[in-house]
Parts: structure tokens; C-alpha cells; sequence
């Protein structure tokens, strides 16, 4: 679920995440991993970014997941921000 | 004397659906404001009813710009059908365009992209016989890993370029809404919904669809483009409610039907960079 699904009363109480890096330190390679590790990838997707990475010479580039246009991908740099909807499972205690 | 106490409802809290129509119907006012001549596109889908919707809500009652079907002569019947009884039930000013033959597009595009590329060409006439400065389209970021780096407002430079390494920053709220010649602004309403939000929205309001998006004998269209280059899915879901509890637990990608997209890794980018939506 994201935080949108929650009530009010909880989405306030939602903790944001933030990932500080240099550039080049892999901030979206690690972002990408995340959603890849936490099954929030739709089907196909996985196949498509090893598909770009091996077009490239690379084995798998998950910053892919974010860096969508050529540039980025030819670069291997982001030039652009992304926002992706990030599903995470209801945490009971 | 006493003062009667007013009897009032319990004010409910908003919900996530509350936040996004209450959104929705800043950005659409923030552009009639900003960006004159205005219009809206309507493609007949989903996502479009839902910002015509909207855009009645947020001008109580009334669109008060023209609706544009840029019609590339390849829609199925049910969505001109609808076209024609919905453009009277809502009072629409509607403007309609047409598209240049495939012969006329870039031949060096992938079939399927050259072909919706005529829709680039029918708006980009639409936009320069009306010198629109604002152009309303209900793309949403959770669609397609470009529009992912969409913004609200959205601005296209000579030749309507979408030059996405020099888009402007929007925090707070705040939309850039530069002006030069032979410039207009995209504007982008649904950014920040998902599909699933559209669905539950649309059953909270009871908005009317084309029925090509319930399933009949199996299979239902998730997302309605040309005739020949959209396919349908396998899907029981005939109601609002099936469709919703489909989408719950879907992984499957919303436009794995439309064939422009999956034609080439960069398809999608180059017709957006074009122009397209």
C-alpha cells in the first residue's frame, strides 16, 4: 500500500525516506534495487532494464528503473527526476 | 432568548481521494487563470472523463474552455458514440481535429509509433490554428516511465519540443508558466494519480465510461488508444467493482495492450519529445 491507501491520521504519521549521496555514488542504483527487493516491479520490467543494461555492455543497471530516457541511460547519470508509486505492505504490531 | 445551536454534520476527514480532486481542481483553475487561449483534450477515455469531470466541478457546472478530440479516424464506434451523447449531456464546446495520413510521419519511427504519431501532427495544428497557450492532458506518471518525469505544468518550446533536461522545478505548488513565441504549456491534472485512484474515483462519482472497458466473453481493453494498435486483456472484470479488485492485485503493465510502446526501448521518449502526450 502507499500512503496515499492510509487515513489521514496515519499518512501524517508516514516517515519519508531520504537518500543523500555524491553524484555518482549510486542513489537511484540503490533505489532501484529497493523496489526490485521489495517486489514492486510490474512484470516485464526487470526483463526490459537487463535487456537495456546488456545493450550497453552491462550486466544490471538497476538505476534503469528510474533513468528511463536515453540520455541517462547512455550516460549512466540522472538528468531528471522520476516519481514512482512505491507499495509497501501494511505493518501490523 | 436563546440561540438555537445550528445542527451540522460531523465534517468528515478528507481521504486520499478528497486530496487528489481537491488538487485536481487547483491545478485546472491556476491554469485558466495563468494561460489563455486554453483547452482541454479529450481522447474519450478513462482518465479524460475523469478530468472532464473535474474540470465541471472546479467552474461550477460549466467547462468553460473548448474540449478538443484530436480524432485520428481510428477509434472504435462505441467511443464516438459516446463522443456525440456526452459532448450534449455536459455542454461541451468541442472542438474536433483531424490527423494527416501515416505517409505524411516520419518514416524512420517503428509502425505503431508512426502511427499515433498522427495524433502529434492533428494537435500541433490544433494548437497553432487556435495560438493555444495551454493544453490540458490527462497523462498520469504511474503510466509510462517517461511521463514519470512529467511536470504539472509542463512547457513545449518552438516546434513543441519537450526539452526534458531543462524542466523547470515545482515545490510548493509553485508552476512556472514561461511565455516566448510559438511556446504553449502542457498542463497536467492526473499527474499524481494512479489508475487504481481513477477507477475508485470514478465509481465514487459515477462517472460514465464507453463499456469497452468491462469484459465481455473474456477479454476487456485497460486502456483504449487506436483500433488497430490497442489490444484487450484477459479479463472477467464487468463491473466497477471487479475491475477495481482486478487492479488490487494486478501486476501486469496498464498499456501492455498499446503496441507503440513496445516497439523500441526509446519509441515512447522520441514521440514525447515530439510532442505526443
Amino acid at each position: 500500500m502507499t500512503t496515499n491507501d492510509l487515513p489521514a491520521s496515519l499518512r501524517a504519521a508516514a516517515t519519508p525516506i531520504v537518500i543523500v549521496g555524491h553524484v555518482d555514488h549510486g542513489k537511484s542504483t540503490l533505489i532501484g534495487r529497493l523496489l526490485y527487493d521489495t517486489d514492486s516491479l510490474q512484470d516485464g520490467k526487470l526483463a526490459q532494464i537487463v535487456e537495456s543494461s546488456r545493450k550497453r555492455g552491462l550486466t544490471v543497471e538497476w538505476s534503469f528503473l528510474l533513468d528511463s530516457l536515453q540520455i541517462e541511460r547512455d550516460q549512466g547519470v540522472t538528468v531528471d527526476s522520476t516519481r514512482i508509486p512505491f507499495h509497501l505492505a501494511a505493518v501490523s504490531s | 432568548m436563546s440561540l438555537a445551536s445550528p445542527t451540522l454534520a460531523t465534517p468528515r476527514a478528507m481521504d486520499d481521494l478528497d486530496q487528489l480532486e481537491a488538487q485536481s481542481i487547483f491545478v485546472l483553475r491556476e491554469a485558466y487563470r495563468k494561460l489563455r487561449p486554453l483547452s482541454l483534450l479529450w481522447s474519450l477515455g478513462k482518465d479524460s472523463n475523469v478530468m472532464v469531470w473535474l474540470a465541471r466541478k472546479a467552474f461550477m457546472g460549466r467547462v468553460p474552455f473548448p474540449v478538443m478530440h484530436v480524432d485520428t479516424g481510428k477509434k472504435f464506434p462505441e467511443m464516438y458514440a459516446f463522443r456525440e451523447e456526452y459532448a450534449k449531456k455536459w455542454n461541451l464546446d468541442l472542438m474536433l481535429g483531424d490527423c494527416p495520413p501515416v505517409e505524411e510521419i516520419d518514416p524512420s519511427l517503428p509502425p505503431a509509433a508512426r502511427s499515433a504519431a498522427r495524433k502529434t501532427a492533428g494537435l500541433a495544428s490544433l494548437i497553432e490554428k487556435h495560438k493555444l497557450r495551454g493544453v490540458i492532458a490527462g497523462i498520469r506518471r504511474d503510466e509510462q516511465a517517461t511521463r514519470a518525469k512529467e511536470r504539472v505544468f509542463s512547457p513545449r518550446g518552438a516546434g513543441h519540443r519537450w526539452d526534458v533536461r531543462n524542466q523547470p522545478p515545482e515545490f510548493w505548488d509553485q508552476y512556472a508558466t514561461p511565455y516566448e513565441d510559438g511556446m504553449h504549456i502542457r498542463v497536467h491534472p492526473l499527474l499524481s494519480w494512479r489508475e487504481i485512484d481513477i477507477w475508485r474515483y470514478i465509481e465514487r462519482e459515477n462517472i460514465p465510461l464507453v463499456d469497452l472497458y468491462f469484459a465481455k466473453n473474456g477479454k476487456r481493453y485497460r486502456s483504449l488508444g487506436d483500433q488497430d494498435i490497442t489490444s484487450p486483456i484477459d479479463s472477467n472484470a464487468s463491473t466497477l467493482a471487479e475491475v477495481i479488485a482486478e487492479l488490487e492485485n494486478s501486476k501486469t503493465s496498464e498499456r501492455a495492450g498499446r503496441a507503440m510502446d513496445h516497439e523500441s526501448e526509446d519509441a515512447f521518449e522520441r514521440l514525447r519529445v515530439a510532442g505526443y502526450l
